[in-house]
């Protein structure tokens, strides 16, 4: 939360967001709540990766 | 009544029209290497289309149309030459034209369709891959230009190096663009980028001279080059996409 520079509100709803489309979930160990990327989560991440150096590379 | 009419036939007849430049050894590989380039083509331009998709960038739409009218022309290159060099029904029809009435006209027309679409289409998808990314909207200027590509690929039915010199201009300054990016960005994948264009543009400019058969197939294989330049970018950036950021799959406290 703090690394990427966001108050607790903005970061409560961008995972809910991210949740909303499969992206991320939650699951419980013990007694603690945490979360993971989904696969759909991670094929995102890629194409976005993919995304960000065709646009780099071209100067876009 | 059916008219079996051998390919040689053809060959001959547009050799003596000098119509096709590529020598018979290089028939097969010539549409090899239009089909190459069409798959690297398509290839740049599903990865254009999928970066608009998720950026909602018009500039990467741009760019990918850039890329889409090139494979286009390559597909009117592969089937024009395909009808042309080999035993095809419309091979035969044409030949049936051939005998029964004017041998230049039928012919003629067939391959000046063909080959000025070509044209158009490279010379429109190179222009845009100069100017629409780094200037998005269409401007009065487009039509302008539009009609000079018009007029340029017309114009080089007669005289084929006009064709490869106005290519040759727009891919200098497609080169000078990613030069100015280079300087910017630092990025390998520019370098590769402009590596691949520069080659591109050699063989434009081996193109003018290829009225000459091993220079034509020179040119091609230069393109050819080019082509496979082009290929190892993509491979490049969609292995770097894949590259995972340091700690950035572990599970985190909600």
């Amino acid at each position: 939360m703090y690394k990427a520079n966001l108050s607790h509100k903005q970061m409560t709803s961008y995972l809910e967001e991210l949740g909303k489309n499969g992206l991320v979930e939650n699951f419980q160990e013990k007694d603690k709540i945490l979360l993971r990327i989904t696969n759909k989560g991670r094929e995102f991440f890629v194409q976005y990766g993919q995304m960000r150096e065709f646009e780099k590379t071209f100067g876009l | 009544m059916k008219i079996e009419f051998p390919t040689i036939y053809l060959k001959q007849v547009f050799s003596k029209m000098k119509i096709v430049f590529t020598p018979d050894w290089f028939l097969t590989s010539d549409v090899l290497i239009d089909s190459f380039s069409f798959v690297i083509l398509m290839l740049l331009f599903s990865l254009a289309f999928r970066s608009y998709k998720m950026s909602k960038n018009k500039s990467s739409l741009y760019l990918g149309l850039g890329f889409f009218l090139m494979a286009l022309a390559e597909v009117s290159i592969i089937l024009t030459k395909f009808v042309l060099y080999y035993d095809t029904s419309i091979t035969a029809q044409i030949g049936a034209a051939i005998v029964t009435y004017n041998v230049v006209s039928t012919v003629d027309i067939f391959y000046y369709i063909g080959f000025f679409f070509s044209r158009l289409l490279v010379l429109l998808g190179l222009y845009m891959i100069y100017k629409i990314p780094y200037d998005a909207k269409i401007t009065k200027d487009f039509l302008i230009i539009l009609y000079l590509i018009f007029v340029t690929a017309l114009l080089s039915n007669s005289m084929y190096y006009f064709h490869h010199l106005t290519a040759l201009i727009f891919l200098a300054s497609i080169i000078d663009n990613y030069k100015r990016t280079y300087r910017e960005t630092k990025m390998k994948t520019t370098k590769i980028l402009i590596l691949g264009f520069s080659v591109m543009a050699l063989s434009q400019v081996i193109f003018i001279f290829s009225k000459f058969t091993y220079i034509y197939a020179t040119a091609q294989m230069v393109q050819l080059l080019s082509y496979a330049i082009l290929l190892a970018l993509i491979i490049q950036i969609v292995q770097n996409g894949k590259k995972e950021k340091p700690s950035g799959n572990n599970p985190r406290h909600a």
